[in-house]
């Protein structure tokens, strides 16, 4: 076996179709739109290809991250646009797919926000048929919020973290959520 | 009106990924402290510097609290050291933590990360101490995150291990897997693992009960893309949960051309 990159001329393509018991798959891509020739890169097309090897899947999660590769907007043709993953969804023996949006930084392009594609996907009538028969479930995932800052009690705090060898007698130390506390006050349990 | 002890339990069970609000319930009333430190300190990371992990706590701090309270170590499951070894305190904190890793007798899952020096660097009392967690028959889970050299041989006599992962593993000439003397996996994670590593863990999941395997790659080469039609037929039988990341960053080439080859 050589140790080239892999080529049209010598790659071996992969297979699912010896996993007799795969009932999860959880596939991870970057998804590429490319403006000279509209459509997302082509990972869609070549996920379509494996899915069709496996027979006995339960359960889909798509991972996609969506670039493009200029300040372009997405066309308004959703109907062309999501024909690779109609196709895609369609074919797949999963009886229900998660379809996961996310942004991430690729070098050299462009993260598309979830929100622009879920609204492009919300604009795809076949798209949303499956979604109505619930064979298809849209999840977009947003980044992580900044966060936010919480003053500590005081450094001590941190250093000492309360322990079961803390002072607990000292009640100036502590703080009480008078009108959330549900367990009664200290001693009468 | 109180709780029982065993319904606050259950109750502050479902808040194990939330630190702030345990740190928060602990300090609302004396009678949480004894209830919160066990998911408090479920999971604990440890660093070979300064840094201050999740919980507020440097490894300093963790020093001191777990030698004034002894009984925390019983109540760690999970338990991660990142190792950059870039300063010369490095040394002294390791081997704080290989007296962390001493107490620790009843880990679930134990991580080593390493940034910069290899496995044999670190200091001999550190190496030992996590060899012995190994060990443990309550050690279910192994990560080993770029750990340039780490002796996978180890895990030999980790009999009751389940989860592996590997990141940037390239296995020791010793690392011969043989079925019968190496623990069964039910769970494999591997990303970065050169060919020799995953022609070794090829033999060692053969005919084993596999039933999840992450694969992140790289999968660039006719030869890695070999490799992983292998991986995938040797738990053909057993395999039921796959997470494949073969398709993302510079991994995307591979799709392009694996599309073109299907297509032909």
């Amino acid at each position: 076996m050589d140790c080239v990159r892999v080529s049209p001329a010598s790659a071996i393509p992969l297979s699912l179709s010896s996993l007799v018991c795969l009932e999860k798959l959880t596939i991870s891509a970057d998804l590429v739109f490319h403006y000279s020739d509209p459509g997302f890169g082509s990972s869609i097309y070549a996920i379509s290809q494996l899915l069709k090897t496996a027979l006995f899947l339960q359960h889909l999660t798509l991972n996609f991250h969506f670039h493009i590769n200029s300040q372009l907007q997405l066309p308004h043709d959703t109907k062309a646009l999501w024909y690779p993953l109609v196709s895609l969804v369609s074919r797949s023996s999963s009886s229900c797919i998660n379809l996961r949006v996310k942004a991430s930084k690729l070098p050299g392009f462009t993260a598309i926000s979830p929100e622009i594609v879920t609204s492009s996907l919300a604009s795809c009538p076949a798209l949303m048929q499956m979604v109505r028969r619930g064979v298809l479930v849209i999840i977009p995932v947003m980044p992580d919020p900044p966060v936010p800052e919480v003053n500590e009690p005081s450094d001590k705090s941190i250093v000492t973290p309360p322990t079961s060898s803390g002072n607990i007698n000292d009640r100036k130390q502590r703080k009480w959520l008078a009108n959330l506390w549900p367990f009664g006050k200290p001693g009468e349990g | 009106m109180s709780l029982p002890d065993d319904v606050l339990d259950h109750i502050l069970s479902f808040l194990q990924s939330d630190l702030r609000a345990l740190k928060a319930c602990s300090q609302s009333h004396p009678k949480f402290i004894p209830l919160v430190e066990r998911y408090l300190y479920a999971t604990v990371t440890l660093y070979d510097n300064n840094t201050i992990s999740q919980n507020g706590l440097g490894t300093a701090q963790f020093m001191t609290l777990l030698s004034d309270n002894p009984h925390i170590a019983s109540y760690i499951r999970s338990l991660e050291v990142e190792v950059t070894y870039d300063l010369i305190e490095s040394v002294q904190y390791l081997e704080d933590i290989a007296s962390v890793l001493r107490m620790c007798s009843l880990l679930n899952k134990i991580t080593l990360k390493q940034i910069h020096s290899g496995w044999a660097a670190l200091p001999e009392a550190f190496r030992l101490a996590f060899l012995d967690c190994l060990h443990l028959s309550s050690m279910k889970a192994v990560c080993i995150i770029y750990v340039y050299g780490f002796p996978l041989t180890a895990l030999e006599y980790a009999k009751n291990l389940k989860q592996l992962t590997l990141r940037g593993w390239t296995p020791d000439h010793d690392f011969i897997p043989k079925r019968s003397t190496y623990p069964l996996l039910e769970d494999l994670s591997v990303q970065d693992c050169g060919g020799i590593t995953l022609e070794k863990i090829i033999i060692w999941v053969q005919a084993q009960n596999l039933r999840s395997l992450e694969f992140l790659g790289p999968c660039d080469t006719t030869r890695e893309v070999w490799l992983l039609q292998s991986l995938l037929s040797s738990c053909s039988n057993s395999l039921v949960n796959l997470n494949l990341d073969i398709w993302t960053g510079c991994k995307s080439s591979c799709a392009n051309h694996l599309l073109k080859v299907i297509t032909n």
